[in-house]
């Protein structure tokens, strides 16, 4: 299986740069942006193989950037993160590309077994 | 209420939910980070080190509580967006338990699913099913003397499909009637609010247009 590295996207800063720290802590290259614009821009220079993605954002939405990814890097595993009560964008997600979708809050044991799933398979 | 006021209502409080997800995931990592930290350095001395370990369990917990209130409350949002739903009865009635629980504890009454309640998916619209049972629910909160229960559940008979909120316990009254104001509701739901009292006993069954 390859190594994991991992670009994270959200827009709550607090949350993608500590859930960054974690992953890290435990060995998997992690780096965390606020924004959909930023993460394409790294996507295109130093592209991860897995994207953990938060579906609203404010400019341009988690669902669009997903759409820039399949076409940019069809290869990069993306998988989005929905909040509660919102599993219509996680499905439409899906039919757009994404490899899966986990709802927030998330156990990191989860959100880690999740991206080897994706990277792995 | 009106439509235009009900979709305002829903589409704020739904948002709102969302937001409040992201503030307990960011809770959820900022601890999980703390937990991680403490067992990097779980070699050396540290003489809170057990009372630190149950605090940050004790906010995990709360953020589990936090997520399941905000899915509720989610769910009651979107209750407002279609007047015309088809879903479980089940379903509803676990989300009225929710919505009405808080109230019910303060009274010291417990209020939960009847077991022989039907689990039928229905049309309806659900947040007029929960104003009109959450209305019944408070007059057998406001009619118990102490304690008791209150069972809410679904059923169908000859004439149709009712949800019914029925109170066990010691009333502080003898009479029964039913919630005053809900003509306007009940002739939208194209329903009928019947009222049943006797000693020990007061129960309201909701029943929906037969053709529902």
């Amino acid at each position: 299986m390859a190594d994991l590295k991992a670009l994270l996207v959200d827009d709550e800063e607090e949350f993608v740069t500590t859930l960054a720290e974690r992953l890290q802590m435990r060995g998997i290259e992690a780096q965390a942006v606020t924004d959909g614009e930023e993460a394409l821009a790294i996507i295109d220079r130093d592209p991860p193989n897995v994207v953990i993605l938060d579906v609203m954002m404010p400019g341009l939405g988690g669902l669009d950037v997903l759409e820039q990814i399949r076409q940019r890097r069809p290869r990069i595993k993306v998988i989005l993160l929905t909040g509660r009560g919102s599993t219509k964008e996680g499905i439409e997600g899906m039919h757009l590309g994404a490899f899966d979708y986990l709802m927030k809050p998330v156990q990191i044991e989860e959100l880690i077994a999740k991206m080897k799933e994706a990277v792995g398979g | 209420m009106k439509a235009k006021e009900l979709a305002f209502m829903g589409k704020i409080t739904a948002g709102t939910t969302h937001e409040m997800n992201n503030v307990l995931a960011t809770i959820r990592e900022s601890g999980g980070l703390l937990q991680d930290l403490m067992g990097l350095a779980k070699d050396q001395p540290f003489p809170y080190r057990d009372k630190f370990l149950k605090v940050l369990s004790n906010i995990d917990d709360q953020v589990k509580r936090g997520v399941e209130l905000a899915g509720k409350l989610n769910k009651f949002a979107h209750s407002m967006d279609n007047p015309h739903t088809r879903m479980d009865a089940l379903t509803l009635l676990q989300l009225n338990i929710f919505l009405m629980h808080r109230f019910a504890r303060l009274k010291q009454v417990e209020l939960a699913l009847a077991p022989s309640s039907a689990n039928i998916e229905v049309a309806l619209n659900p947040f007029l099913v929960l104003l009109t049972l959450s209305s019944a629910i408070d007059l057998c909160l406001a009619d118990s003397a102490a304690g008791g229960a209150i069972a809410l559940s679904c059923g169908q008979d000859e004439r149709g499909v009712f949800f019914e909120a029925a109170y066990m316990g010691s009333r502080s009254g003898d009479q029964a009637a039913p919630p005053a104001g809900l003509e306007p509701i009940l002739a939208e739901l194209g329903g009928s609010l019947e009222a049943q009292a006797e000693p020990g006993r007061l129960a309201f069954r909701l029943r929906l247009n037969p053709a529902r």
